[in-house]
């Protein structure tokens, strides 16, 4: 993914982030790329996305943490806040898919959610690539149908495990026990002993 | 060969002169709106010539009405509400920006007919007291209670009443996103900066609640307006 140039020159790619112009330009980026990939056109409302942004930002002001130490672990744990907006708020539909589209394909299963996932990741990825020298390896599961049946049934019934099984698409730990909290890497020693990791809902 | 005269060239309009096509354009949209089931009753071609004409005023109105603005007048406004109130100059300019946000976001979608004095504002403005505070989003908290309190915004003599607290709302929304955009990190050229002003809109829209908590309080709505642009 080409992100928008900064907003500022000398902020970091988090700061530039949390602009709504920022975030509009690199969204209508990724969907206008996705299309070229997959053929799939779609229809932004931008009054939405703006909406999306305006409820992301309240959510990442309200756990953001102090602690230099804990600042990687929060940018998956803000994407994983974004792909839950997105796909509570829906603000982009599907005009119409190619000819002959494979909906076994993840990116046909679930087109809208395919363009969440994939600009979350992509800008979770670059965020810590550039601010923090770090790596995401994406997992193979992304590209697992039976993955995305779990995926898209859970979040219909929990946004919040957007968060969770964002984290396992990049590569990480997910945090199936309330994801929508944030813990410091100290809490989070101590809650893996008390919350029990939850199996997701079967798909057959 | 005889030389052609001089072909007069239109020049910008007065501010009195310009606030007149702001009525004429916003009674000619709303004379339509009143009489459209009337003109359902009448013959297609009287009921198209009326349409016509009432589009060609509005349409007239509305091309002379908006004084053009530039990149520069954008950042001379902001830079009245950075540094405090500016010569005469820019203080009319600030007017003449204030008034093109209010009829952009008012073509953008707004569903109101709400009409905006460029005099009046040029007037308060003037004035000084609009500018009060020692910090930008403090002036703009001050500007934004002073013209909603003022009679610089409203619905032109002839329009239909309709509920005060709807008028109020559109006023507040309008003028906190102007402001949010004007204390915003400037955009490099004017279609980036009226997308700007879309989106301070919108964010002003998404956070609703929150605006209309900071408004009961101009130390509050500073904050508030501070925070959304830093976001913008």
């Amino acid at each position: 993914m080409t992100l928008p140039a900064s907003t500022d020159s000398d902020q970091p790619i988090r700061k530039s982030a949390q602009r709504l112009r920022w975030f509009v330009q690199a969204f209508e980026e990724q969907a206008e790329q996705t299309s070229r990939e997959t053929g799939t056109r779609y229809t932004v409302d931008h009054g939405r996305l703006a909406a999306v942004f305006a409820q992301w930002l309240k959510d990442f002001q309200a756990q953001k943490p102090e602690r230099d130490e804990d600042k990687p672990a929060y940018v998956g744990f803000a994407a994983g806040l974004m792909l839950r907006t997105l796909i509570e708020m829906k603000p982009v539909s599907v005009a119409a898919l190619p000819g002959g589209a494979d909906t076994t394909n993840p990116a046909y299963f679930w087109p809208e959610g395919y363009l969440y996932v994939v600009f979350c990741l992509n800008v979770r990825g670059l965020v810590l690539e550039g601010d923090y020298h770090g790596e995401q390896h994406t997992s193979a599961l992304l590209n697992e149908t039976r993955t995305w049946w779990s995926f898209k049934e859970n979040v219909a019934d929990d946004p919040s495990l957007a968060m969770a099984f964002l984290d396992l698409f990049a590569g990480d730990e997910p945090q199936w026990s309330v994801p929508h909290l944030f813990r410091t890497g100290r809490i989070r020693g101590l809650a893996d002993r008390f919350y029990k990791q939850e199996t997701l809902k079967a798909v057959d | 060969m005889r030389e052609q005269p001089p072909i007069p060239r239109l020049t910008a309009l007065q501010l009195p002169l310009r606030d007149a096509l702001r009525g004429v354009a916003t009674l000619a949209e709303v004379t339509e709106e009143l009489l459209e089931p009337a003109a359902a009753l009448l013959p297609g071609t009287v009921r198209d010539g009326f349409r016509s004409a009432v589009h060609a005023i509005e349409g007239a109105g509305k091309r002379l009405m908006t004084a053009p603005i530039t990149l520069d007048s954008v950042r001379a406004s902001s830079r009245v509400l950075s540094q405090g109130a500016g010569d005469r100059d820019a203080l009319a300019t600030m007017a003449v920006v204030i008034a093109y946000a209010w009829e952009h976001l008012r073509d953008a979608g707004h569903e109101h007919h709400l009409m905006i004095s460029e005099t009046m504002l040029a007037g308060h403005l003037a004035s000084g007291s609009s500018l009060a505070g020692s910090t930008a989003p403090e002036r703009a908290a001050s500007l934004v209670a002073d013209i909603a309190g003022s009679a610089v915004i409203g619905r032109p003599p002839g329009m239909p009443a309709v509920g005060s607290d709807a008028d109020r709302a559109a006023i507040d929304t309008g003028l906190v996103s102007i402001m949010v955009w004007l204390l915003a990190m400037r955009a490099e050229t004017m279609e980036e900066e009226e997308k700007l002003l879309d989106l301070a809109s919108a964010l002003v829209t998404a956070m609703g609640e929150e605006t209309r908590a900071a408004l009961v309080d101009r130390a509050l709505l500073a904050g508030h307006m501070e925070s959304l642009a830093a976001h913008l």
